[in-house]
C-alpha cells in the first residue's frame, strides 16, 4: 500500500488533497509548473518538483512527465484532483501501466463513461433514467437521421459521444436544421473530441441541474450522498451549488440515489464519482457521469459530516468504506459560492495579484482557498481562487450566514465575481430557490445584472 | 539492424513520449530526436508577463536524476572551460532506464556542475554555471 500520494494538480483542490493526505499520515508530493512554485500546497507538501512551463499541455496536462516524477520521488499513488488529467482514461492507464496507484476509479471505467454514448447504455442498462433519445451513434445515412429525428422529437439536441461539460453540443429545432446540424457537430467533434460519433436526445426547456454523489469502494459497496443543486449556471460553468435541492421529492431522489448506487457495482466503479441530471416536471434524466471529485463536493461533506476526498484515497488504498447507506443523514443546508478571479459583470478574467487576503469565518463558514496576502494569480489556468460554503439548519440560515460572509470576504487588489454573489444571494428567484439552467443567463439577458448593482 | 526495426523502435519511443532516443551497439550508434509539438496558444486574454531572463546557467529541461557522466564511457559530458551552441548536449539526466539529455540554452562556456550527481531535478534546475 502506498505511504506517498504524488498531487498532480494546482490551486484550491492541490491543497485539499494535501490535507487530506496529511490526516491520513500520507506524505505529499507537489508536482507544479514554473509559474507556480509559489503555491501554498507547493510549500507545505513534503517534496515538490518543478515539472514544466506555464502552460499546461507542458505541465499538468504532461502525463509521462508526471508519472515519471512519481517514480522518482517514491510516490506510489497521484490524486489528479479535478480537470487536467482527472478524467483521462489514458494517463490513468499509464499510472496503472507504471505500477502505481491511480486514485479513482479503474482506467476502464472513466474511458466508458469519457464515451457518452456507452455511458448512457451503462446507465439505462442499470435502470437509471435517461434523457429518450438516439440510444446510440446516429447513422450516416440522412434519411435514417430524419426518421431517427422524428422519432425523437423536436426540439432536440445533437450532442457528440466524446463531449461532455456543456461542449459538443446543438440544439435543432426543427426538421429542416437536423441533417446540417449532425454534419457539423460530427465534423467539430471529430477535431476536438478525435471522435465523430453523434447521438440525439429530446431538448429540455426548463430543467435543473441536479447531481448525486456516490462512493464505491472495491469490495462490491457503494453509497449515495444526497444531491447537489447546480442550476446557477453561466455558459454550462457552475458558480453557485447547494445541497440538498430545494422542493424535491425525497422519494424520488432516494430512489434515483440508489439506482446510482446500484449502477456502480453493476459497472464496477470504484472510486468518487458524481450522476448529474437534468430534472424538469419532477423525472430525473442521467445526462454524463464525472469519474473524478468535483470542485462542488464540500456541499455534500457539509451536510453528510463526510470527508469524501479522505475515503477516495482510502477506497485506492483498497479500504472498505467507512459507511453504510443507513449512516448516511443529511443535515441543514449547505451552499457554495465559487469565487473566481474575474470581472463580476463581463466576466473576464482577472489574474493578478491579492495585496491583502481576508477569508470570512463564523460559525458554518468554510473557506477552501489556496489564497494568501500577496500571491499573484496567473493568467495561465482557471480563474477559480476559492470557495466560500456555508452549513446551516435551514437553507434560509445558509443563506444568510453565506450573505454574512460575502460581506466580510477581501481579496484587496484582485478583482473576483464576489459582488456578483453578493447581487444573487438577494435575488428573488436565488432565495425562493428552485430556478433552472438557464435563471442567471435570462438575469443577465434582463440587464438584471449590470455594473451598478440590481435595476 | 533494419529501416523497420527504427521505425517501429521510433514509433515505441513517441508512444512512450520520449524526447530522444540513443542506442549504442558494436556497429555503431542510433540517435533519433523528436522535434517538440508546439504547444497550444494558452487560452484567455494575454496579459503583460516578465520577459524570461536570460539564463545564468544550463537548466534541466524536465525532470530527473543529473548524471556527472555518461553511464556507458564513465566520462564527463561536457568539461568546465569547454565552449558550447545553442541546442548541443551538454549533460545527461536519468529518467528510470533512459537518459534525457540537456541541451544548452545559448552558445556559451561551460562552467562548473551545480547540483550533485544523481541529485533529483526538475524542470528549470540550473545544473551547470554558463558564461
Amino acid at each position: 500500500m502506498f505511504d506517498t500520494v504524488l498531487i498532480a494538480n494546482r490551486g484550491e483542490i492541490a491543497l485539499r488533497i494535501l490535507r487530506a493526505c496529511r490526516d491520513l499520515g500520507l506524505k505529499t508530493v507537489a508536482v507544479h509548473s514554473d509559474v507556480d512554485a509559489d503555491l501554498r500546497h507547493v510549500a507545505l507538501a513534503d517534496q515538490s518538483i518543478c515539472i514544466g512551463p506555464a502552460s499546461s499541455s507542458a505541465s499538468y496536462l504532461n502525463g509521462a512527465e508526471i508519472v515519471l516524477a512519481a517514480q522518482l520521488t517514491g510516490a506510489g499513488a497521484i490524486h489528479p484532483g479535478y480537470g487536467f488529467l482527472s478524467e483521462n482514461a489514458d494517463f490513468a492507464a499509464s499510472v496503472e501501466a507504471a505500477g502505481l496507484t491511480f486514485i479513482g476509479p479503474p482506467s476502464a471505467a472513466i474511458r466508458r463513461m469519457g464515451d457518452k454514448i456507452a455511458a448512457k447504455r451503462a446507465m439505462m442498462e442499470a435502470g437509471v433514467p435517461c434523457v429518450p433519445g438516439s440510444d446510440g451513434v446516429v447513422p450516416a445515412d440522412g434519411n435514417a437521421i430524419r426518421d431517427l429525428g422524428a422519432q425523437v422529437g423536436f426540439p432536440l439536441m445533437v450532442k457528440a459521444a466524446g463531449g461532455g461539460g456543456g461542449r459538443g453540443m446543438r440544439v435543432v429545432r426543427n426538421p429542416d436544421e437536423l441533417l446540417e446540424a449532425v454534419a457539423t457537430t460530427r465534423e467539430e467533434a471529430g477535431r476536438a473530441f478525435r471522435n465523430p460519433d453523434v447521438y440525439m436526445e429530446r431538448f429540455l426547456a426548463r430543467p435543473r441541474h441536479i447531481e448525486i454523489q456516490v462512493l464505491a469502494d472495491q469490495h462490491g459497496s457503494a453509497v449515495w450522498l444526497g444531491e447537489r443543486d447546480c442550476s446557477m449556471q453561466r455558459r454550462h460553468q457552475k458558480i453557485i451549488e447547494e445541497a440538498p435541492a430545494p422542493g424535491l421529492d425525497r422519494g424520488v431522489v432516494e430512489r434515483v440515489g440508489e439506482l446510482c448506487a446500484g449502477a456502480c457495482r453493476t459497472i464496477g466503479y470504484t472510486g468518487a464519482g458524481t450522476f448529474e441530471f437534468l430534472y424538469e416536471d419532477g423525472a430525473f434524466f442521467f445526462i454524463e457521469m464525472n469519474t473524478r471529485v468535483q470542485v462542488e463536493h464540500p456541499v455534500t461533506e457539509l451536510v453528510t459530516g463526510l470527508d469524501i476526498v479522505r475515503e477516495q484515497i482510502q477506497i485506492a488504498q483498497g479500504k472498505p468504506l467507512s459507511l453504510r447507506q443507513a449512516d448516511v443523514v443529511l443535515r441543514g443546508h449547505a451552499i457554495e459560492c465559487r469565487v473566481n478571479a474575474e470581472h463580476p459583470f463581463t466576466f473576464t478574467p482577472a489574474p493578478g495579484r491579492v495585496e491583502r487576503w481576508t477569508p470570512p469565518g463564523g460559525p458554518g463558514i468554510r473557506v477552501e482557498s489556496h489564497l494568501y496576502s500577496g500571491y499573484v494569480v496567473p493568467p495561465h489556468y482557471d480563474s477559480l481562487v476559492a470557495k466560500l460554503l456555508s452549513h446551516g439548519a435551514t437553507r434560509d440560515e445558509a443563506v444568510a450566514r453565506m450573505a454574512g460572509a460575502l460581506s466580510e470576504i477581501e481579496t484587496a487588489g484582485l478583482v473576483t465575481n464576489v459582488p456578483l454573489h453578493r447581487l444573487l444571494l438577494n435575488e428573488a428567484g436565488f432565495v425562493a430557490g428552485g430556478f433552472d439552467i438557464h435563471h442567471l443567463e435570462r438575469l443577465i439577458a434582463g440587464g438584471l445584472i449590470h455594473e451598478g448593482g440590481e435595476r | 539492424m533494419t529501416l523497420d526495426d527504427i521505425v517501429r523502435l521510433a514509433l515505441a519511443a513517441e508512444r512512450a513520449g520520449l524526447e530522444s532516443l540513443e542506442l549504442s551497439q558494436a556497429n555503431g550508434v542510433l540517435r533519433l530526436r523528436f522535434a517538440a509539438a508546439r504547444p497550444p496558444a494558452p487560452a484567455g486574454p494575454v496579459v503583460a508577463v516578465a520577459a524570461p531572463k536570460r539564463p545564468k546557467g544550463v537548466p534541466a529541461p524536465g525532470v530527473g536524476r543529473f548524471l556527472h557522466c555518461h553511464p556507458s564511457t564513465g566520462q564527463p559530458v561536457t568539461t568546465p572551460g569547454q565552449r558550447v551552441e545553442a541546442g548541443q548536449i551538454v549533460g545527461l539526466l536519468e529518467i528510470g532506464p533512459g537518459l534525457r539529455p540537456v541541451p544548452a540554452p545559448r552558445d556559451g562556456i561551460i562552467g562548473m556542475a551545480v547540483v550533485a550527481d544523481r541529485a533529483l531535478v526538475g524542470y528549470g534546475t540550473i545544473l551547470y554555471e554558463m558564461d
